[in-house]
C-alpha cells in the first residue's frame, strides 16, 4: 500500500487529505462532543444538500455554494434561537429538513441529465482533488488559527458563556464564530464521508479520547490522532476490498470505538 | 460610605408580563445586602438586570465608575462535565474584554492565582478536573474565579442550593471576612442563616423592599413572599417555606 502511496496522486491526495481532515476533527470533534452540539451539527451537514444542489442549479462548485449555504443557515439558526443554554430543536430540525428539500429541488431543477450526488451523501476520498485538498488546507489553517489565536478566551467561553458576559465580551460574536467554525469544518469533511456519514467521523475520534484522558487540550490531540488512525485504516480497507471509502472509515472507527469502549469497562 | 451602584424607577417586563417594577435602591461600598423572595419573584431577573443581561423596560441602573462586578452563578449556568481544572476556571475570572492575541496568564496572574486559593483554602484542589468536586468545593471555586480579579461588588445567585450544612457555614465565614472589603449582594433562601452575617435585606416579589437592618418582621418576610409562610429551624439554618406555592416557575 505504501508503495502505491507513491505511485499514484489519487493515493497521495486522500492521505493528505486525511491528514488535514483529523486535525479538523481532533479541534472542532471535541467541542462539537464537549459542548453537546452533535443534533446542531449533524443538522448543517444536512443544511449543506441545499447548497450542493444550488452549486449544480447555477453552475458553480457546489462545495463552494455549500460553504456559503450553510454559513448562511447556521447564522440563522444562532439568531432565532431563544435559548441561552442549549439550540433549539425544532429549529434544527426545520433548517435541516429544509436544506435537503432545498437540495433534492434545485437537483431536480438542473437542466439535463441528473448530476451524481452520491459522493456529497456518501464521501469518497479516493476522489479528492488538488482544488479539494486546497479548500480543506484553508479551513484547517483557519481552524488552528483562530483555536491558537484565542485559546484562554474560547476555554472560558466554553466553559461559562454567562460569567464570560460578565466578564465585558460579547458573547454573540463567539457564538457566530464558533457555528462558523463548525460549518467550515463540516463541509471540508464532506468529499471524505459525505453529509450522512460526516456527525460520525466528528463525534467517534473525540469520544473514543475522552475514555483515556480528562484534559480537553489531550482529548483535541488524541482525537487527532484517533482519526487519522480511523481515515487511514478505512481507507486501507476500502481500497484493498474495493469497498465504499466513507462508509469503510465509519464503520472500521464504530468498531474500533466499541471494542475499545468493551476493553476499557 | 460611596454608593457604587443605583437603582431607579427600575421595571422589567417579559412580553409584557411586569417581572419587576417601581425598584428603588442604592449599593454602598462594603455592604452585606441578601435578597430574598418567592420562586418566580423576581430575584434573578434584578440580579440579570444588574449584570446587565436583561434590557429594563423603564428606568435606570447607574453604575460608578469605580464599580467592578464579580458573579457567582447558579448551578446549572455552566457546563459542569466540561473537561476543564480548577486553576484554569479560576484564572478565567481575570480575563478582560481586551482580548489579546496569544493570550497567556502572566506571573502575576499566578501569583493572583495562588493567593485566592490560600484565601479560600482550595490549594489541593488546584489541579483537579472541575467534574472530580463536590458540590461545597466546586461553589468555592467559582467564589474564587469571581474574586481573583478583586471586585468592589460580588454577586451570588443562591450558592448554597446544592451544598451541604457544613459547608454553607465554612461558605459564610468567608463571605463575612470578604464583606470588608467589597459589597456582596446574595441571593439566598437560608434566612434564618444569612440574618446573623447580612447588614441589609432586600424582599423581592415583583416590588421590592428595601430594610436598612437585617431585623426583619414576620410580617415583613410574609408580605415580600405574598402569601403565609412559615418558618421552620432546627436551630440555624432555618428555611423559609411558602405555605402555597405561588409562582412555582423558576425565576
Amino acid at each position: 500500500m505504501i508503495k502505491l502511496i507513491f505511485e499514484y496522486t489519487f493515493l497521495q491526495n486522500a492521505v493528505l487529505g486525511a491528514i488535514l481532515a483529523s486535525i479538523i476533527t481532533g479541534i472542532i470533534g471535541s467541542i462539537i462532543v464537549e459542548k453537546k452540539l452533535v443534533m446542531l451539527s449533524s443538522g448543517i451537514a444536512h443544511i449543506s444538500f441545499g447548497g450542493i444542489g444550488l452549486g449544480y442549479l447555477i453552475n458553480i462548485e457546489p462545495i463552494y455554494s455549500a460553504y456559503i449555504f450553510s454559513i448562511v443557515s447556521s447564522i440563522g439558526i444562532v439568531k432565532l434561537n431563544n435559548s441561552e443554554k442549549s439550540y433549539s430543536e425544532v429549529i434544527i430540525g426545520i433548517f435541516w429538513s429544509l436544506g435537503m428539500a432545498l437540495g433534492i429541488l434545485f437537483i431536480y431543477l438542473n437542466p439535463g441529465y441528473p448530476p451524481d450526488v452520491n459522493s456529497y451523501l456518501f464521501g469518497d476520498i479516493l476522489t479528492i482533488t488538488k482544488s479539494d485538498l486546497i479548500t480543506i488546507s484553508i479551513t484547517t489553517s483557519i481552524t488552528i488559527l483562530s483555536f491558537i489565536l484565542f485559546y484562554n478566551y474560547w476555554i472560558a467561553y466554553f466553559f461559562d458563556k454567562e460569567f464570560f458576559s460578565v466578564l465585558g465580551f460579547k458573547r454573540k460574536i463567539f457564538d457566530y464564530a464558533l457555528f462558523i467554525l463548525i460549518t467550515i469544518a463540516i463541509i471540508s469533511l464532506i468529499k471524505l464521508v459525505g453529509i450522512i456519514l460526516v456527525i460520525a467521523l466528528l463525534t467517534i475520534p473525540p469520544s473514543m479520547a475522552k475514555l483515556f484522558t480528562k484534559s480537553f487540550n489531550k482529548i483535541m490531540l488524541l482525537s487527532t490522532f484517533f482519526s487519522l488512525i480511523f481515515i487511514l485504516s478505512g481507507l486501507y480497507f476500502s481500497y484493498i476490498l474495493d469497498i465504499p471509502s466513507g462508509a469503510t472509515i465509519i464503520i472500521t472507527s464504530a468498531l474500533i470505538y466499541f471494542t475499545t469502549l468493551l476493553i476499557k469497562k | 460610605m460611596k454608593t457604587i451602584l443605583t437603582i431607579k424607577n427600575l421595571e422589567v417586563k417579559f412580553d409584557e408580563t411586569v417581572t419587576l417594577e417601581n425598584v428603588n435602591f442604592d449599593i454602598k461600598e462594603k455592604t452585606f445586602i441578601t435578597i430574598i423572595g418567592p420562586n418566580g419573584g423576581g430575584k434573578t431577573t434584578l440580579i440579570k438586570s444588574i449584570l446587565g443581561f436583561i434590557e429594563p423596560s423603564k428606568g435606570e441602573i447607574i453604575k460608578d465608575k469605580s464599580l467592578k462586578i464579580g458573579y457567582v452563578p447558579q448551578k446549572n449556568s455552566f457546563e459542569e462535565k466540561f473537561p476543564i481544572d480548577v486553576k484554569t476556571v479560576i484564572l478565567s475570572g481575570i480575563l478582560n474584554k481586551k482580548i489579546k492575541l496569544f493570550h497567556s496568564y502572566s506571573k502575576e496572574n499566578i501569583k493572583a492565582l495562588n493567593i485566592t486559593l490560600d484565601k479560600l483554602n482550595i490549594e489541593k484542589l488546584k489541579n483537579k478536573q472541575i467534574n472530580e468536586l463536590s458540590g461545597g468545593e466546586l461553589q468555592k471555586v467559582l467564589l474564587a474565579r469571581a474574586i481573583i480579579s478583586n471586585p468592589n461588588l460580588l454577586i451570588l445567585d443562591e450558592p448554597f442550593s446544592n451544598i451541604d450544612e457544613s459547608s454553607t457555614k465554612e461558605y459564610y465565614k468567608v463571605l463575612e471576612i470578604l464583606s470588608k472589603s467589597m459589597s456582596i449582594l446574595i441571593v439566598s433562601h437560608d434566612i434564618g442563616t444569612i440574618i446573623s452575617h447580612t447588614d441589609d435585606v432586600i424582599c423581592v416579589n415583583k416590588e421590592v423592599h428595601y430594610h436598612h437592618d437585617n431585623e426583619l418582621s414576620n410580617n415583613d418576610i410574609q408580605s415580600a413572599y405574598g402569601c403565609p409562610v412559615e418558618l421552620i429551624g432546627h436551630g440555624i439554618p432555618h428555611r423559609i417555606f411558602p405555605t402555597h406555592n405561588e409562582g412555582e416557575k423558576n425565576d
